[in-house]
């Protein structure tokens, strides 16, 4: 009984210790990610995160799908972000880093669908507002970008890039003293922005 | 030194298979299609952007640079199934427009029809398109004479009394119009006059006298008018799946001699006088057509009355488009007449293909020996008693501009002509083939 007793600790703390020393390796080669990733060996921090690497973890496959987009291997990224992403589906992090490749990759649709999904998280968001605001002006759907817009400007009233972005939104709608209000505005935000001046010049 | 060797083995396969999945990437393909498509090498890009496919690869840039190579190349219809999955993975203008001159050229205008609703207000007013109007009009008209003359040694063996009309010409002319109703769907509708000179052969012992009388009514001419009016519509249900129906209605005015005997200067003569007589004949037909790269289907069945004679037709349409536009096309029909429970099988073979820049040529050939038939889901109407053995022709489609299109043709036609008893319509004797020439005319004006 005595020998099952020590033989049952001793295996016990062997666990732990081998568990520790797993944990700690992970730490080191986050570590050393980090630090290939300053000196711009995107693939090199890649290999060594890939060493320990274990699917269920939502950290390393975070920082996997990360570092794959930095080294241009984007169907790897969105793999590994997809993996964060089901690992924890509200995570808004997870979601806004998957958004990398897919725009590399041109698949905006997704895009619009994961920055959707944040929204119902977060439905306050104003970068993802803001992002859609953006993406529809550019698809020519100004009423679309008007709504998503217009959510972040009632949070942030003075926000330049938000102003500018709905000004020319305005503008392209014909609504042209609404447009004229908010390049001004954008203009005192930052009164040198070409982009303002150039929304204005439209206008007269 | 085995193991050695074992090892070194080992490590080769694993890095020749290593170098393999490196080149099979996102980053291998993405530079090298780039390159390829910056450098107009596009029969290489859709060969490389296949690869990449293959090996699992699925991008809105792939899918838009394969897509405007096939596009580039004048393949239409391939360019579409790329371009409809580059506008899954991004919706927005350019790819609508692609996708919309992809599915018109290629000859899907039902297709390209359904995505102007979605299009932005920025691109409706570019492309000038809107989600309803007329969409075209055209006129055609034709002209059939008979090729050769009646033989001269013209009899009729049969004892029953009854008749054999014989064409000699027809001349019609027809005003069609073509709407847009709305998402993917069309309309048409063709108004149509018919002139029909025949010349007709009574014969009856029983009542007529001698063939030399002046008044017998051997040997008249039969002319009928014939008015008709075409409607068929056109619906896109999506998947490239089309589904066209419509019907044409014919009221024929043919004459009608009653005979009588008269008495003049106390001598017995016989007189005939001539009225109209109306006959309606209609066709109703429906087909569900599926639209494929190189390819459609067609199942067409049509349902009509013709000289008070029902008839089903079933059909099967084959379209072949092997450079994936419509710069060389087939179109091969078959189908199989029923009526008085015999049938009767014909088909139809269409061969067309761009010329020069501003020409295309087809021909076309029929056999059959079929009386009664429509053909182009009733645009083409058939009533006559005269069977058509076969038509052999082709026509000049010249696209003068964007907007006028005109095409002009000939075909040479054998039709074989009956001897009818008046008191059984089946019975026919007397059969005389004859050779007829067509000329005809179009014009198409794309509003």
């Amino acid at each position: 009984m005595d020998t099952l007793k020590k033989f049952t600790i001793g295996f016990l703390l062997l666990l732990s210790f081998t568990a520790l020393n797993a944990q700690d390796n992970v730490i080191k080669a986050f570590e050393k990610s980090y630090q290939l990733e300053k000196e711009g060996k995107y693939e090199d921090a890649l290999a060594v995160l890939k060493s320990v690497y274990q699917e269920k973890s939502y950290e390393i496959n975070l920082r996997l799908g990360y570092l794959a987009y930095l080294s241009g291997k984007f169907t790897e990224s969105i793999a590994y972000y997809n993996n964060a992403v089901n690992k924890y589906p509200l995570s808004v992090e997870a979601r806004l880093g998957l958004v990398l490749p897919l725009s590399a990759m041109g698949n905006w649709n997704q895009i619009i669908d994961h920055y959707n999904k944040i929204l119902e998280i977060d439905p306050k968001n104003s970068l993802i507002n803001y992002r859609l605001g953006v993406i529809y002006y550019e698809r020519k759907q100004y009423d679309k970008a008007e709504l998503y817009l217009k959510k972040v400007i009632n949070l942030y009233p003075f926000d330049h890039d938000t102003l500018l972005m709905l000004g020319w939104v305005e503008l392209q709608q014909g609504s042209y003293s609404q447009a004229k209000l908010l390049f001004n505005k954008a203009l005192m935000a930052k009164p040198a922005d070409a982009s303002a001046k150039q929304g204005l010049s439209l206008i007269k | 030194m085995y193991k050695t060797t074992l090892v070194l083995l080992i490590a080769l396969l694993f890095f020749a298979g290593q170098s393999k999945a490196q080149k099979n990437d996102y980053a291998y393909y993405d530079s090298l299609t780039y390159k390829l498509y910056m450098d107009k090498e596009y029969k290489q890009l859709i060969k490389k952007g296949k690869e990449a496919l293959h090996s699992g690869l699925d991008y809105f840039y792939l899918r838009m640079r394969i897509g405007i190579a096939y596009y580039n190349q004048k393949k239409y219809r391939l360019a579409v199934p790329h371009f409809k999955k580059a506008l899954f993975f991004s919706d927005n203008d350019l790819v609508r427009e692609y996708l919309y001159y992809s599915y018109l050229w290629g000859g899907e205008p039902l297709m390209a029809e359904r995505l102007i609703n979605d299009m932005s207000i920025a691109l409706k007013n570019k492309l000038h398109v809107s989600k309803s109007g007329v969409l075209a009009t055209s006129v055609d008209m034709a002209y059939l004479t008979r090729a050769e003359d009646l033989p001269a040694d013209l009899d009729f063996p049969s004892q029953d009394p009854g008749t054999q009309i014989i064409p000699e010409n027809f001349f019609n002319m027809s005003i069609g119009l073509s709407h847009k109703l709305g998402r993917g769907a069309s309309m048409s509708h063709m108004l149509t006059y018919l002139y029909k000179g025949n010349d007709k052969y009574n014969y009856d012992p029983n009542y007529y006298p001698a063939p030399n009388d002046p008044y017998y009514p051997y040997n008249n001419s039969f002319n009928t008018n014939q008015f008709q009016y075409y409607l068929a519509s056109a619906i896109s249900l999506g998947k490239s799946w089309n589904l066209i129906f419509g019907g044409q209605i014919a009221a024929v005015a043919f004459p009608e001699y009653s005979y009588y005997e008269t008495m003049f200067r106390g001598q017995v003569q016989y007189r005939y006088s001539q009225s109209s007589v109306w006959n309606f004949d209609y066709a109703l037909s429906g087909s569900l057509l599926k639209n494929f790269r190189r390819a459609s289907f067609e199942g067409e069945l049509a349902i009509m009355s013709m000289n008070n004679v029902l008839i089903m037709q079933p059909s099967g349409i084959i379209r072949l488009y092997p450079l994936g536009n419509l710069n060389l096309y087939t179109q091969s029909r078959f189908s199989y007449s029923i009526k008085d429970n015999s049938g009767t099988f014909f088909q139809e073979q269409k061969l067309g293909f761009k010329a020069l820049k501003n020409l295309w040529l087809e021909g076309t050939y029929f056999s059959g020996g079929v009386s009664g038939f429509t053909l182009d889901n009733n645009a083409m109407f058939y009533n006559g008693l005269e069977e058509i053995n076969s038509m052999a022709g082709g026509k000049l489609i010249i696209p003068t501009n964007t907007k006028f299109s005109l095409s002009m043709g000939y075909q040479f036609r054998k039709m074989t002509n009956y001897f009818y008893t008046n008191d059984d319509i089946n019975l026919k004797s007397n059969n005389l083939e004859l050779n007829y020439s067509l000329f005809f005319i179009t014009l198409l004006w794309t509003l």
